[in-house]
């Protein structure tokens, strides 16, 4: 029965793809064998599905796990001994079956929508007492305002809803997030962002997250949190004691009080321009847009939103796509033909249509060249065109080139399509500079914005300088895939 | 919000029933293809949005549920390069491939629940209690060999066979 050294290797593969443990080099051996191998495909497909059942169907496990107990007809899971069956009768092993079966008794309702239906027999714990401007998503509760609500999830896409535990606590939740609700005093945030507000009767109401849980004596406070175990408390008036479940370090907080675990304080994107907007008094939150809401209706849009895209097409059609690339590299030169290099842009502006845009700025910051003499290039303007609104906007960055980038003509003199790009503005980068940001803001931009009809925008990088020699400078610009630097940012005012 | 921003409300509620009806299998392609639970809980929260502002050009009568993979994959794309993490750590044209197959077996696991507990009631306890403590206490490997007083490789290598016993009970037709 025992598999031959091949097969095992193979399936030594697949379980580690199954479970997101390949090294580089395995997965490069992984990719061999599928990419010929459609059988192989097949399997490691039944087993991923077969994964990722288990993974999903918590309530069927749950239902096993309480029954687990009482099937005696067992064998080890290590044919060589029978250590597991020992253990089995050992007291460590009764107190495992307690906690799973705590832990069963909590997460059968928890449990997501499809996999668990809340039985006529639960009681009502909560009632939805106000709804603003609600979308809700896949909830198993009812969501219509004024309904008496049982343990369960709520996924709130829009809005503000307003959740009132029979404890008398009251818990906001701000869109997007998903809360299950599991008794009169507990509840748990799976992410987006809550504000709760606990009257002296519900003392010790309790949120949990994936990484802390959060008991309220008496006061108001607000936890964001994100799926990725990132989360952030904070006091708005009273005392709360928060609990950081990996650390096991429990902390009191204070009105005005905060705890960040994830370091989303610093990890905003950075304002451009001279002042920045996060001076740490306003609470930073989980946006899983990356659409930033700066002050005064400002909203910061970066090409790592949706379907934005930064890349650039060389005139030499050895070279590129250049999609995965973490700069976009942009050149003029009359030196040689086949080392000129256009940026191309585009933002995915679905999440403002049909809003009219009063202001707006396109920011792009420079990165360190490895190319060429900083000598060699004076002071150099930048045109940045407009991609007239079309299906045009639709390019690949992982396909463009010089031969099918739009509003460009394959030709390395003539390669503007004039008739297809409005100019929205020009930059200039002084010579030997290669770091910082620039930016055009205008009416221009603003128009062409604002005529924007398919959600996409594209917006192309020319340089207009010249090199005086051979082996000019090039100069280069942050990407979305860049580890560090800041990508393409459209700062965008609306009305 | 803008209240421009919203379809009309008559086609929120198709959304819902549409949404509600296919979630489950939308869930299980998307942890198909992404291991990580946390990831894949984020990817299925902003796949329900990019589908929610973009209901508007989905046409009744369509596949909902092909045109909500298809968001899915693309919002899985994105978010592979955004987070610097390969899930299934394969390019992205394998991982394609990789989709297309999980596509057809849906039909098959997808819709069997009852399935999946015939199944896992059909093991050992033994081998129960080890999926147990891997899926629903999501212990990790370590944990697992901690508490048993194995090594980490007798686990794994169990859990693999374990799981292989599963994948063939689950795709056999008849319970």
């Amino acid at each position: 029965m025992k598999p031959n050294p091949k097969q095992q290797k193979r399936q030594d593969l697949f379980d580690k793809a199954c479970d997101g443990l390949l090294s580089e080099a395995e997965s490069r051996e992984l990719e061999d064998i599928l990419k010929n191998d459609e059988e192989a495909r097949r399997q490691l497909a039944g087993l991923l599905a077969c994964n990722a059942l288990l993974r999903r169907e918590k309530s069927t496990l749950g239902k096993l796990e309480q029954s687990n107990g009482e099937d005696t007809s067992s064998t080890t899971p290590f044919p060589k001994t029978r250590t597991l069956l020992g253990y089995a009768a050992s007291a460590a092993c009764a107190a495992i079956l307690v906690s799973l079966i705590w832990a069963s008794s909590i997460r059968n309702k928890e449990a997501s929508p499809a996999t668990a239906p809340i039985t006529p027999m639960e009681p009502d714990v909560a009632t939805l007492t106000r709804t603003v401007q609600c979308k809700w998503a896949g909830s198993e509760v009812p969501t219509v305002e004024g309904s008496r609500i049982t343990a369960g999830q709520l996924h709130l896409l829009e809005g503000l809803a307003t959740v009132t535990f029979d404890s008398g606590a009251e818990l906001i939740m701000e869109a997007p997030a998903s809360v299950t609700i599991i008794d009169a005093m507990n509840c748990r945030l799976q992410h987006g962002t809550v504000v709760a507000d606990v009257p002296e009767q519900a003392k010790g109401f309790t949120v949990v997250t994936d990484e802390t849980t959060v008991v309220d004596f008496g006061t108001r406070f607000g936890i964001s949190a994100s799926r990725d175990g990132k989360s952030v408390v904070n006091v708005l008036q009273g005392v709360v004691e928060v609990e950081h479940h990996k650390t096991k370090e429990t902390k009191r907080l204070t009105t005005g009080g905060r705890i960040d675990f994830g370091g989303w304080t610093d990890a905003r994107i950075p304002q451009p321009g001279s002042t920045s907007d996060n001076d740490l008094r306003e609470p930073p939150r989980w946006n899983p847009l990356i659409v930033e809401n700066a002050r005064e209706g400002w909203h910061l849009l970066s090409t790592a939103f949706g379907n934005g895209r930064d890349t650039y097409v060389r005139s030499d059609p050895k070279f590129g796509p250049f999609g995965g690339e973490s700069f976009f590299r942009v050149k003029y030169t009359s030196h040689n033909q086949s080392l000129i290099r256009k940026g191309y842009v585009a933002f995915d502006l679905s999440a403002f249509r049909r809003q009219e845009i009063e202001d707006a700025q396109f920011i792009l910051h420079l990165e360190p060249t490895d190319l060429g003499f900083a000598s060699l290039v004076p002071d150099s303007t930048f045109t940045i065109y407009g991609l007239v609104d079309g299906p045009d906007d639709s390019w690949k960055e992982d396909e463009l080139n010089w031969k099918n980038a739009p509003g460009h003509l394959d030709d390395p003199v003539q390669h503007l399509a004039t008739d297809r790009l409005v100019k929205l503005g020009t930059m200039t980068v002084e010579q030997g500079v290669q770091n910082g940001s620039r930016l055009i803001q205008g009416h221009a931009l603003v128009d062409f914005l604002n005529q924007d009809t398919n959600g996409e925008v594209t917006l192309v990088l020319v340089r207009e300088t010249d090199e005086q020699d051979n082996g000019g400078l090039v100069h280069s610009f942050a990407t979305k895939e860049h580890p560090s630097n800041t990508p393409p940012l459209l700062r965008l005012k609306v009305k | 919000m803008n209240p421009e921003n919203q379809p009309a409300p008559d086609r929120s509620e198709e959304f819902l029933v549409l949404l509600g009806k296919h979630e489950r299998q939308l869930a299980l392609y998307v942890y198909g293809l992404v291991v990580d639970n946390n990831d894949a809980e984020d990817i299925l929260q902003e796949t329900r949005m990019v589908m929610w502002r973009s209901f508007a050009q989905f046409q009744m009568g369509t596949n909902f549920l092909a045109w909500a993979r298809k968001v899915a994959f693309h919002q899985i794309l994105t978010y592979r390069r955004k987070q610097k993490r390969a899930h299934l750590q394969l390019s992205d044209e394998m991982l394609e491939l990789m989709s297309t197959e999980i596509e057809k077996l849906a039909p098959s696991l997808g819709s069997q629940r009852d399935r999946l507990e015939h199944c896992l009631r059909k093991l050992p306890s033994a081998h129960r209690t080890l999926i147990l403590l891997r899926y629903f206490e999501e212990k990790t490997i370590e944990e697992m060999a901690d508490q048993l007083n194995r090594t980490e490789t007798a686990v794994y290598r169990a859990l693999s066979r374990i799981r292989q016993t599963l994948q063939s009970c689950l795709t056999q037709s008849n319970p």
